[in-house]
């Protein structure tokens, strides 16, 4: 397993409150949903990097939009 | 990219004895080419003699047709993960998961997270379907306690979903994820190929580490 290394995070209350309902949610520590979301961030961004696009699809209404990430 | 290594013991089924042995935990694309050039003229050779001796062709390993060398495209992304058992020299399974992008199935368990093994084969001469006696034993249990000890290290509580190869007797793939991994079968799962699906408790991943030994 990789070694891992300690960092002190500064969140505001709505995104602790958000961080909060997630990890209730997928039953998972705060430290897991963050490093979820940054691989799954890390993979998105790559992509982008390529010139790909994102897209949100709606089955069910038959519609896509374009995700826009920094 | 590779995570390390760390030495484990195998059952060198030939000499009766226990051995030392390597977890790979994250594979390079040499190791993966060394597989496959290893493992495929021994599959090859194994089809010839099965289909010399009458064995039907539908009944042969449907992994014995992977090629692990198309994989390697994918190292080095963060959502997978690869894991190599080598053993004098060879390697003698090797492992895919991802380790996002898969919820829970089963009711207790629904909608959480797990590890979800894409592929996971053992070396041709460690099955049983040429000789009653292959060379090492307890690569594919070895291999799911990798999986599910991910599981654990991610968060996921030892969670572990797959679908399995077909076969259903002793031996085969469907028999030993739901008789020794102890996987529940879900047949309202089944991929696009049939595939019957099957998913891994927090409690009985639990019961499973404690029945390993290494």
């Amino acid at each position: 397993m990789a070694d891992k290394r300690t960092m002190t995070l500064n969140l505001t209350d709505d995104e602790m409150n958000a961080l909060d309902a997630l990890s209730s949610r997928y039953d998972m520590t705060k430290t897991a949903i963050i490093r979820k979301a940054l691989r799954m961030y890390q993979v998105i961004d790559t992509r982008l990097q390529r010139g790909e696009k994102l897209f949100m699809e709606d089955e069910v209404e038959k519609k896509k939009s374009e995700l826009l990430v920094l | 990219m590779s995570n390390g290594s760390i030495p484990i013991r195998l059952l060198d089924l030939h000499q009766d004895a226990v051995v030392e042995a390597l977890l790979h935990q994250g594979l390079t694309e040499e190791q993966i080419q060394r597989a496959q050039a290893d493992w495929e003229p021994v599959r090859k050779q194994a089809i010839e003699t099965l289909l010399e001796r009458g064995y039907p062709i539908q009944e042969l390993p449907k992994h014995w047709g992977w090629d692990w060398t198309r994989k390697i495209s994918r190292l080095g992304n963060p959502l997978l993960g690869f894991y190599g058992l080598e053993c004098e020299g060879k390697m003698q399974g090797l492992l895919e998961v991802a380790k996002e992008g898969y919820l829970a199935k089963l009711p207790v368990q629904k909608g959480k997270p797990l590890i979800y093994v894409k592929y996971l084969e053992t070396a041709p001469w460690n099955i049983k379907i040429l000789e009653p006696k292959p060379r090492f034993g307890g690569i594919g249990s070895r291999l799911m306690r990798a999986a599910i000890e991910l599981s654990l290290s991610e968060d996921c509580k030892g969670r572990v979903g797959l679908h399995s190869l077909p076969g259903d007797k002793k031996g085969e793939p469907e028999w030993f994820y739901q008789h020794v991994c102890k996987m529940e079968p879900i047949e309202a799962e089944r991929d696009g190929e049939g595939l019957l699906y099957f998913e891994l408790t927090a409690e009985k991943a639990e019961e499973f580490l404690k029945g390993g030994k290494s």
